[in-house]
């Protein structure tokens, strides 16, 4: 049974219809790309499955249980963890403030230093900012926080908006490098990106969403070959 | 650390003790009645704080809660209904009714922020008092509710003099202090920074914005719904003209002057402005009486003098006197070009590690 289902969800900005009868499935450790282009409804699905906007029909279920009703905090508990669009990090907290945020859910300090010792050991960069505030951090340094404090939730599945947004070729290979390395530790990701040839190349499965419907559904491997995909996200 | 406790226990030893020995030792009630007027606006303070200071809800009605709570003991306690529940037991009553008007007007600003927030509850601080106004059936309008409970202590009526009020809103502050502290330093405090540094990625983080904000209008409800107990039952009358937009600002003010989010500054903040408004300037207008220049009333200049601390304190110490050290790194950051603070920090930590 798949880890994450959506079935025919539909959303609206208001009385914009930004998704139409998205179905996707993501099973237990699979890394799933979610690709397109702006305006697709790529973040729009992120939020719906998080529970930061109410889907207006479809069902959309985690481990069994419908989170159609759930709020966003209490989704979070269910265990997935989301990396938001453009990072979002507490700009003037420390390091160390935000990745006690991320643990916001669990009550047990222990497991969050734990946890916090583990996000460092995978982000070694992190260890050595603790101190220093947020917003002072590099682009890519920031992007490793706010998959770091995603983290910090302890997530069954990881998703991640636009990881690689404003980031050096070299620094979007380490970071595509460390959510290999997180993916291989057990959790399941679900990924957007506008990197299709990146995404596609880490992936297990992925999607093809456009105006805001699943147009295309293959392995990672078969999307990267297909014709229409080469012709309209990679540029070849 | 451990070396500065004691120190840190004696000091504040030494200020309970001050304290406590004021009214013994300052034979002038007046200044034992300025006192605990003071102290009843730093509890005012201290309950403002944690809505504006903490979880940065713009609030610019919160004397409609002082209004709530100062009512409530007029209501309660007094021979205008001929209900006299006693003073001790109305602290907590009148916290929870405040309270509950807190969640009351927080339920439908919840997606609200900055200037919308400020522009109703602006709004619900005006309707309030007039609401006490208009229904002078049961609040006897602009009269007010006079000849409330006097409050007692085993079986000895307060009397008419400020000590025993002193003490009760001294004990007050005393928990109110220990109180904010806590809260700052708790989980639902970490909810409340986060939200104000970035709610919808407050939200990610599993944080549920909406118990977290209506607990801060509660909470500092709470704060004044007591903070209005006590001074009704000192100043014996309660009327609509108390709880004026005037009384909000000047709330406010003190915690801008203080340094907002930060508990000691806000009690200074507070205690400064008490000082200015009911001694600094009679006394003032006295001397240039007795100088012979009677049109002059320094009294009628107090807002202009708050506008002018105001924005001397925006222009010399924006995070106020006593700033807490989150809200001076965030105006620091915002008062510069942010990225060129960034480059700043990451040079001056580098020059540093080396």
């Amino acid at each position: 049974m798949a880890l994450l289902e959506l079935h025919n969800v539909d959303a609206f900005y208001g009385r914009i219809r930004a998704l139409r009868d998205v179905s996707l499935h993501v099973n237990e450790g699979e890394i799933v790309a979610l690709i397109g282009a702006n305006g697709a409804g790529k973040t729009t699905t992120l939020r719906a499955i998080s529970g930061l906007l109410q889907p207006g029909s479809g069902s959309i279920r985690f481990a069994g249980e419908d989170l159609r009703r759930c709020t966003p905090d209490a989704i979070v508990r269910r265990g997935i963890g989301h990396a938001p669009e453009g990072r979002r990090v507490f700009a003037r907290m420390s390091v160390r403030e935000n990745l006690e945020l991320g643990a916001y859910t669990r009550r047990s300090k222990a497991d969050s230093a734990r946890d916090m010792a583990g996000v460092l050991e995978t982000f070694p960069r992190l260890r050595e900012r603790l101190g220093q505030k947020a917003g002072t951090l590099s682009g890519g340094e920031q992007q490793m926080l706010a998959i770091g404090r995603a983290l910090m939730s302890r997530p069954r599945l990881l998703m991640l908006d636009e990881p690689s947004l404003g980031l050096s070729p070299i620094l979007v290979q380490t970071i595509f490098g460390i959510i290999g390395e997180i993916n291989a530790a057990g959790t399941t990701v679900l990924l957007i990106e506008q990197n299709a040839r990146q995404a596609l190349a880490l992936a297990t499965r992925g999607y093809v969403l456009e105006v805001g419907r699943v147009a295309q559904e293959d392995t990672a491997s078969r999307l990267l070959a297909s014709e229409t995909v080469r012709a309209a996200y990679l540029g070849a | 650390m451990k070396g500065r406790k004691p120190v840190r226990a004696l000091r504040l030893g030494l200020l309970a003790a001050v304290l406590l020995v004021v009214p013994f030792a300052d034979h002038n009630n007046a200044h034992v009645d300025f006192l605990a007027n003071a102290g009843a606006f730093v509890l005012l303070a201290l309950g403002l704080n944690i809505v504006v200071g903490f979880a940065g809800l713009l609030d610019l009605g919160y004397a409609a809660f002082f209004a709530i709570g100062s009512y409530s003991y007029a209501i309660f306690a007094s021979q205008q209904f001929g209900l006299h529940v006693p003073f001790w037991i109305m602290l907590f009553v009148a916290a929870a009714i405040a309270a509950l008007f807190g969640i009351l007007l927080g339920a439908p600003t919840l997606r609200l922020r900055g200037d919308y927030l400020a522009i109703v509850t602006l709004g619900f601080g005006e309707i309030v008092p007039q609401t006490f106004l208009n229904l002078a059936q049961y609040t006897n309008g602009p009269n007010g509710i006079g000849s409330l409970d006097q409050p007692s202590l085993f079986g000895r009526p307060f009397g008419f003099s400020a000590t025993p009020y002193y003490y009760v809103v001294l004990g007050l502050i005393a928990l109110g202090i220990v109180a904010a502290r806590n809260l700052q330093h708790s989980r639902l405090g970490r909810a409340w920074m986060a939200i104000r540094e970035d709610e919808l990625a407050a939200r990610h983080m599993g944080i549920n914005a909406t118990t977290a904000k209506l607990s801060a209008f509660a909470l500092g409800a709470a704060f004044s719904g007591v903070a209005g107990v006590a001074y009704a039952a000192k100043l014996d009358l309660v009327s609509p003209d108390q709880f004026g937009f005037n009384v909000s600002v000047l709330i406010l003010s003190m915690l801008v002057l203080g340094g907002m989010g930060n508990v000691a500054g806000v009690i200074v903040g507070s205690l400064v402005l008490s000082f200015v408004n009911s001694f600094l300037l009679p006394q003032a207008s006295n001397i240039a009486h007795t100088a012979g220049f009677t049109y002059l009333d320094f009294t009628n200049y107090r807002f202009m003098l708050y506008g002018v601390i105001l924005v001397g304190m925006m222009l010399l110490r924006p995070a106020g006197l006593l700033p807490s050290a989150k809200r001076r790194a965030e105006l620091e950051a915002a008062l510069t070009d942010p990225a060129l603070a960034a480059h700043e920090q990451t040079e001056y930590e580098g020059a540093h590690a080396r």
